[in-house]
């Protein structure tokens, strides 16, 4: 019926362009047969022309078809609902989760995490994370955290974690340090019980006291398809670290002090966090290593243009004494990774004294309205310098890195990120998440 | 490939004008009746996820490579099909022809089709989705039709209802086809749930309909003090739905849709009428194709397509309202992130100064910072991104139509009860008409709906008749061919409405050269603008028996 009066209208459109009028004198009458059609003809099936002109971009549309069914069928059943329900107890506030890790160096790896409660907003929570990779190496670390009302909220926690790396890539200490690596395998089992002390609620300021207990071995390490290094062997130039070839059980005890000002703890445009931090410890087997570390870190957040346009400036130092012998592998500053010098290998530099920076502008590249989830993005400058003492740490050349990264973040929370860091030795990738700066 | 034949094309019509070559019949535009055909089967859905993902990501990057997109850089892209000789759109499963084909009076523009409300009384409730973002129901009144009922999102009292109105009274006026859309206060003791009532779980499963979940809806959506709460009724659509329509490809169940939806200047211009309404919706769920069978033969029947959901209209994105940026930009916006991030951050979008109007009713909707030709809905349409200059001059004919007070009066049958916000709502609608024809008819000399009284060849100005003439009136130059000879020529005062008498010309043209139109019956009028007279618009008369009768119009572009 709307299409015959939409035909209607047509003429009626037609009629009232074409209006009948009076003849005009002296115009002689054309009277010459006239029919019309003016649909337009259908076309093929499939049009040729239409579809060479879109190739190889149609070749990327049919590459992610295969996509479209499962997309649909999420939708439709809601599976992504059904799959978040099935490994979240709402009551409990209990979630599972797969974790595959793919940037590593060794390997790819796999295993899952299971949270109780929020683990990014609250202080109460509990949550475990297990990861193997295809090399054997195993990383494990559980968390207990909870809130004592009876002490005016201050929280207490108790971190553990066992880890297993085959191939630790050790560059040696200070004055070994020629760029030429080898390999350790480095165990250990960690237990830490963390008091806060200062009433949270006060201020910005935060006080923690710390008992631990680690346990480690160093041996050769084992070169696997992704590491041809060769393990470290005696002679080979290298000095082993303290603690080398054998088994240690070290007590710990650490004093840290926090400080914490800023706007918010995803997207920071503003304010300042800064710590000290103190730690003793003494292996219990008698060989003869332990020592006394002293670290600080200042990070400033400034917004240098509006919308989360942002410099982050970060400095830390730290020094490393021994009590007797030598010092542990753990307690030794170590820069190079995902956190300091990015450009370069993970730990590869290691020293009793060292210092730390970066400068990083962060700008907001995009966010996604309903969620509050975006992407930033970031240009980082590093350096710093290690030492066996200050001295030689002030001798020593500034090793610097630059790069650029992408941040997830929400504004409440960083969700992750993704370093490209170049430096005078190449280029390093390094992905991490649900970190705090 | 496509260029070659663009040209081929360009050279055959410069051999002969269209409108010189038959076919012509008495009436000279004619569009036939629509092919029936049987009931096709249900279309495929698509969801909205993978609509939004294949929108806004990977058809962008395919397009990025293919040879058309550069294709259509170099070369004018091709014009639409779906016209007649005087660049209008013709009748179609799509669209028809109302407010520039005919005169419609305020009133019928603002009730538009609107003209069946559901019956005083009960209304049964038949089942619902009340889960999720935008719940609603479908009820049955008294008198056994249906309707589905939308809300106003929590919060945000009147505000998708009203744009659902205002929007849908538009397009029907402009044209489109949509559904029956009502206000309507529900009193929620007259809701009775029909045995069997069903509607969608947590997991869109079916489950049974409870007064306790009516009961916790209602409470969710603005319910007044007085017992009512504000509904948005919208009639059944006619025949048997099948599916949604598609604003990129052809369905080939349906043999009227010869176009491809990207060739039909009413599908690119409907991108300038939600640009105008800020209407972010360009899914293709958005659309909805229904068979209506045919009244001799129910076997067969044609498909029709409605244009659906206005609620991310105006100032409203739906279940809420928008958020800085919607209207502006993509949802995800590829240009707006790359400028982003190689400008380092100091790229800012144009949009950030835009504010929250002051009327909770209505969110965010403005006319200062918008930009015509900036504007963007949530994911790309492809139909709207091929809309041409002549389709956008065609859009904006129609929208020059929308007088003030037609505006005014769309916008009172929202109803809103805030103070000022009618009044705000209609004068953002005016402020925004203005900019987008100020860009519509820029390029064009915006004269158009030839007729013929007598030997007097008359058009209207459409910028001067929406009161958008950039520096005012000025005069404008005629010249009248025969024949490949210049017939006469003469100035007119511009104004709403152009008159030029051919009479005395032909009278003595006639009296010189005897029978006129023996070797050419046909007459072009060009008009220009001495001001810009690179932009003139040619009407094409025809001597039909002792008659002048417009047969067809062309414009020049900037």
């Amino acid at each position: 019926m709307t299409l015959l009066a939409a035909l209607l209208l047509v003429s009626t459109q037609t009629s009232s362009t074409a209006t009948v009028t009076p003849p005009l004198e002296g115009l002689v009458l054309d009277e010459s047969p006239l029919t019309t059609s003016i649909r337009p003809e259908p076309g093929s099936e499939v049009e040729i022309g239409r579809t060479l002109l879109d190739i190889p971009g149609a070749f990327i549309e049919l590459a992610f078809m295969p996509l479209q069914p499962l997309v649909e069928l999420s939708e439709r059943y809601q599976v992504h609902q059904r799959l978040f329900d099935l490994i979240t107890n709402d009551e409990l506030t209990f979630a599972a989760s797969p974790v595959i890790e793919v940037f590593s160096s060794s390997g790819i790896g796999f295993g899952g995490a299971a949270l109780y409660n929020d683990p990014l907003l609250s202080s109460d929570r509990v949550s475990a994370i297990v990861i193997g990779r295809v090399n054997g190496d195993i990383s494990s670390t559980g968390v207990i955290a909870h809130r004592l009302p009876s002490m005016s909220g201050r929280t207490i926690k108790l971190e553990g974690g066992y880890y297993l790396n085959h191939d630790f890539r050790y560059y040696g200490v200070d004055p070994d340090n020629t760029g030429v690596r080898t390999l350790i395998e480095d165990e250990g089992v960690d237990v830490v019980l963390t008091l806060q002390v200062l009433n949270p609620g006060d201020s910005d300021f935060r006080l923690y006291l710390s008992g631990a207990y680690r346990h480690r071995e160093l041996v050769p390490g084992t070169p696997t398809a992704t590491s041809l290094d060769l393990p470290i062997t005696p002679g080979d130039g290298f000095t082993a670290p303290g603690g080398f070839n054998q088994s240690l059980d070290y007590p710990e005890a650490g004093l840290r002090l926090e400080f914490d000002s800023r706007d918010s703890g995803g997207r920071t445009t503003t304010g300042a966090v800064a710590s000290v931090e103190g730690v003793f410890t003494r292996d219990l087997q008698g060989a003869g290593t332990g020592g006394l570390q002293g670290t600080t870190q200042l990070s400033f957040f400034a917004p240098v243009l509006p919308l989360h346009r942002v410099v982050f400036m970060q400095f830390g130092a730290k020094f490393a004494a021994p009590i007797q012998g030598t010092l542990p592998l753990h307690n030794l500053v170590r820069l190079g990774g995902q956190h300091t010098l990015r450009g370069y290998d993970t730990e590869r530099f290691l020293g009793r004294f060292g210092w730390w920076s970066t400068f990083e502008y962060r700008y907001k590249v995009f966010e996604e309205t309903d969620t509050g989830i975006g992407f930033s993005a970031a240009l980082f400058f590093d350096a710093g310098q290690v030492g066996e003492d200050f001295g030689r740490m002030m001798m020593s050349p500034v090793r610097w890195s630059a790069g650029l990264g992408l941040r997830l973040e929400h504004s409440l929370f960083l969700l992750g990120r993704l370093q490209l860091g170049f430096s005078p030795e190449g280029i390093q990738v390094s992905v991490g998440l649900g970190e705090l700066l | 490939m496509r260029g070659l034949v663009i040209l081929l094309l360009l050279t055959s019509c410069a051999a002969e004008q269209t409108w010189r070559r038959a076919p012509h019949d008495r009436v000279y535009q004619h569009v036939p009746p629509p092919i029936e055909h049987p009931l096709p089967p249900p279309r495929h859905v698509v969801y909205e996820w993978w609509q939004a993902a294949s929108r806004g990501a990977i058809e962008p990057l395919a397009h990025g490579l293919s040879p058309r997109t550069a294709l259509e850089l170099l070369i004018e892209r091709e014009e639409a099909g779906d016209l007649n000789h005087f660049g209008q759109v013709v009748g179609s499963t799509w669209f028809e022809p109302r407010l520039g084909a005919r005169t419609m009076s305020t009133e019928a523009v603002a009730k538009g089709n609107a003209l069946r409300p559901p019956a005083p009384g009960a209304l049964l409730v038949l089942g619902g989705k009340l889960s999720g973002a935008t719940p609603g129901m479908v009820v049955e009144d008294s008198t056994g039709a249906r309707f589905v009922v939308k809300f106003d999102p929590p919060g945000f009292p009147e505000m998708s209802s009203a744009a659902e109105v205002i929007v849908s009274r538009a397009l029907h006026a402009a044209g489109w086809f949509v559904p029956e859309n009502y206000l309507y206060d529900i009193r929620v003791d007259s809701l009775t749930l029909a045995p069997g009532a069903t509607t969608r779980g947590e997991y869109n499963e079916e489950v049974p309909l409870t007064s306790t979940m009516l009961r916790a809806l209602i409470a969710n959506v603005n319910p007044r003090k007085d017992g009512t709460v504000r509904a948005m009724l919208s009639r059944f659509i006619p025949g048997k739905i099948i599916g949604a329509g598609s604003f990129r490809t052809r369905h080939h169940d349906d043999p009227n849709e010869a176009l491809w939806p990207t060739d039909r200047r009413s599908m690119r211009g409907l991108g300038l009428f939600y640009n105008w309404m800020n209407n972010i919706d360009g899914r293709d769920s958005s659309t909805i194709a229904t068979w209506i069978a045919s009244p001799s033969d129910p076997r067969l029947g044609h498909i029709e397509h409605y244009l659906i959901d206005f609620g991310d209209s105006l100032g409203g994105a739906g279940y809420r309202a928008k958020f800085p940026g919607e209207g502006y930009e993509l949802r995800v916006d590829w240009t707006g992130i790359a400028s982003q991030f190689f400008s380092l951050g100091f790229y800012y979008h144009y949009w950030l100064p835009v504010r929250r109007a002051p009327f909770r009713a209505v969110g965010f909707f403005e006319s200062e910072i918008y930009v015509p030709e900036k504007w963007r809905p949530s994911i790309p349409n492809p139909s709207f991104e091929a809309m041409t200059v002549r389709d956008r001059y065609w859009a904006g004919s129609l929208i020059a139509r929308f007088t003030p007070e037609m505006i005014t009066a769309l916008v009172a049958e929202a109803k809103f009860s805030e103070h000022g916000a009618a009044q705000f709502v209609a004068e953002t609608l005016r402020a925004r008409q203005e900019k987008i024809l100020g860009w519509a008819f820029a390029p064009v000399l915006p004269l158009d709906d030839p007729r013929v009284d007598g030997s007097v060849l008359s058009l209207t100005d459409l910028a001067a008749y929406a009161g958008v003439v950039p520096g005012g009136l000025r005069t404008l130059s005629w010249r009248a061919y025969w024949d490949n000879g210049l017939l006469t020529a003469g100035e007119i005062e511009d104004s709403r409405e152009i008159a030029v008498d051919l009479g005395p010309a032909l009278a003595r043209f006639n009296t010189d050269r005897g029978a006129v139109v023996d070797a050419d019956p046909f007459v072009t009028v060009r008009f220009i603008d001495p001001t810009r007279p690179e932009l003139g618009v040619n009407v094409h008369l025809r001597v039909d028996g002792k008659r002048l009768v417009p047969v067809g119009l062309d414009r020049d572009l900037e």
